[in-house]
């Protein structure tokens, strides 16, 4: 039997709104809502759950060191498997993979793969920002006092210059991604502005505004996967995680063959499509959700995920063909920018929206259908990628 | 209950600098030189240095640069330095350090301006509150 012959099916999932939560609560609370509503989206009961997989990407958030076992303990799992997942930004899309490694490889029957994170609620915004800094070289680069915005846009500068990408261009990612939000209740910031509205917002490191910038949230994700022998039968459309792969770069910028282009995610992609037995991505991906730290990284990662030819996305995303009614919608759950950024809960809350728009069940009703989509998220300048391939179960 | 109502567990760090190679590297630094790495296998040279070359897993040696290079990326941002601090404006950049294959992070002297291109050197800074901080260049090529 062909070893992919397990990928693993999604059960269901469950998120909470992204978003700065002003009544007092906090991560604890989010992640057992997030894992109640994904169980009851799975339609299964908890002593059905072999494993669980917990991504939260800094202790220094959440002020839990080894949070898995209380994770479970929350959400009345003790007992179960369980491993913590760390990987930046990427902690959500590397705890969806090692889910998915636990079902092809026959450790679990079912995964709860669960991420959180407290952004926004807990620690002020520049002590956040800090923590963030240290995510990077923490020793060469974050305790010099470079801050995540400085060392995406060095990247980007490098990448806008090569390829002509204007700030214009940029921006249009932001107005995207921002209006996208609004079609997603769960999202953090969902607006409608214009470009000249994010060229116009306060500069936070040359080119980037603060609209260019994604957000800092409060969240939480959860998502049951299932090896398909031991998936009960459903009525409705389920999604199966069809590719899964994560790659690496030099976590310094300047270490880099090239800094403006994400290897990394370029890698992770690769493998991902190639379990996946595409070809051609560009052609066969039909909706994607890239990480959007900042809007520069959008394209770079688009580029960099073979979604374009190299150096056009920027002048792609300015003529709407990453719009909800482009060739290729991405982040129509409005992305880090507007969906939000709480960094263990993005990767899975981007694989629910994946599944949710190629089962038909988008909260906003869109003029077309989606078979097979791209879920993409990466830690550091891309220092760490995970990239998963998650298309429609034929019925 | 409001934010300011809440109650607060403050939580002070206090982490020693490093030791090893990089306390070489940053003592380096603050005489405005930079330590590289060159691999005797395929030659090439990183700055700042590192054990192990990143492309072959060779052991590499150690040279010492004159940190002098051209910046080939720049930003303007808002950074706390100290991280305790105020924020204040800082000019980050790459540079390609003379002999070195990679680029170097650092920032602006206080004050300065730059184009990409520009040549720039380290220069000697005393008094930072973390090594990492003296990666500081000039523009100023003459002066000491």
């Amino acid at each position: 039997m062909d070893a992919y012959d397990h990928r693993p099916v999604i059960l269901g999932g469950g998120c909470v709104p992204f978003r700065r939560y002003r009544d007092g609560s906090g991560w604890r609370d989010w992640l057992v809502e997030a894992g109640r509503l994904a169980l009851a989206d799975a339609e299964i009961a908890p002593a059905e759950i072999d494993s669980v997989v917990v991504a939260s990407e800094s202790d220094f958030l959440s002020m839990q060191v080894n949070p898995a076992p209380v994770a479970l303990d929350l959400l009345g799992l003790t007992g179960a498997a369980a491993i913590g997942v760390g990987a930046g930004g990427a902690t959500g899309g590397a705890a969806l993979g090692a889910g998915v490694a636990q079902i092809i490889s026959g450790l679990a029957r079912r995964v709860l793969v669960v991420g959180f994170e407290q952004c926004a609620s807990g620690l002020p915004g520049h002590q956040v920002q800090l923590v963030y800094a240290l995510s990077f070289d923490a020793m060469l680069e974050g305790a010099a006092g470079a801050t995540s915005a400085a060392l995406y846009a060095l990247s980007a500068d490098l990448y806008r210059r090569r390829h002509g990408v204007t700030e214009r261009q940029m921006a249009a990612v932001s107005v995207k991604n921002h209006g996208a939000a609004i079609g997603n209740p769960l999202a953090h910031k969902p607006m409608s502005i214009s470009v000249d509205d994010v060229l116009a917002s306060p500069m936070v490191s040359t080119p980037y505004k603060r609209l260019d910038c994604s957000l800092l949230s409060d969240g939480a994700a959860a998502i049951v996967l299932a090896h398909p022998r031991y998936a009960p039968a459903a009525k409705r459309s389920r999604s199966r995680i069809a590719g899964s792969g994560a790659g690496t770069d030099h976590p310094r910028i300047g270490d880099r063959d090239d800094p403006g282009f994400f290897a990394a995610k370029a890698a992770a992609g690769r493998r991902a499509f190639e379990m996946a037995g595409i070809a051609d991505p560009a052609a066969e991906i039909d909706v994607a959700e890239i990480y959007d730290a900042f809007t520069g990284a959008e394209l770079q990662g688009i580029e960099a995920l073979g979604l374009c030819a190299a150096g056009e996305a920027g002048a792609r995303a300015a003529d709407g063909a990453f719009g909800e009614d482009g060739a290729l919608p991405v982040n129509l759950s409005g992305g880090l920018i507007g969906q939000g950024g709480a960094p263990g809960a993005v990767g899975v809350a981007q694989a629910i929206a994946i599944d949710r728009l190629v089962c038909g069940r988008w909260p906003k009703p869109l003029k077309r259908e989606f078979r097979r989509g791209l879920v993409d998220a990466h830690g550091g300048v891309c220092a760490i990628a995970a990239a998963h391939v998650i298309e429609r179960i034929d019925r | 209950m409001s934010d300011a109502e809440r109650p607060r567990f403050r939580l002070a760090l206090d982490y020693p600098a490093p030791s090893g190679a990089l306390a070489e590297h940053f003592a380096a630094l603050a005489r405005g030189e930079t330590l590289a790495s060159r691999c005797p296998d395929c030659g090439r040279v990183r700055a700042p240095a590192s054990p192990i070359c990143e492309r072959d897993g060779t052991a590499t040696e150690t040279i010492r640069l004159a940190g002098r290079g051209r910046i080939e990326a720049m930003t303007r941002a808002t950074s706390r330095l100290p991280p305790d601090g105020a924020p204040t404006e800082q000019v980050f950049v790459l540079v390609r350090i003379d002999g070195a294959d990679t680029l170097m992070l650092g920032r602006l002297a206080e004050g300065e301006a730059a184009e990409i291109g520009a040549a720039v050197r380290l220069c000697a800074v005393a008094g930072e509150r973390h090594p990492a901080q003296a990666a500081v260049f000039t523009t100023r090529m003459n002066e000491n």
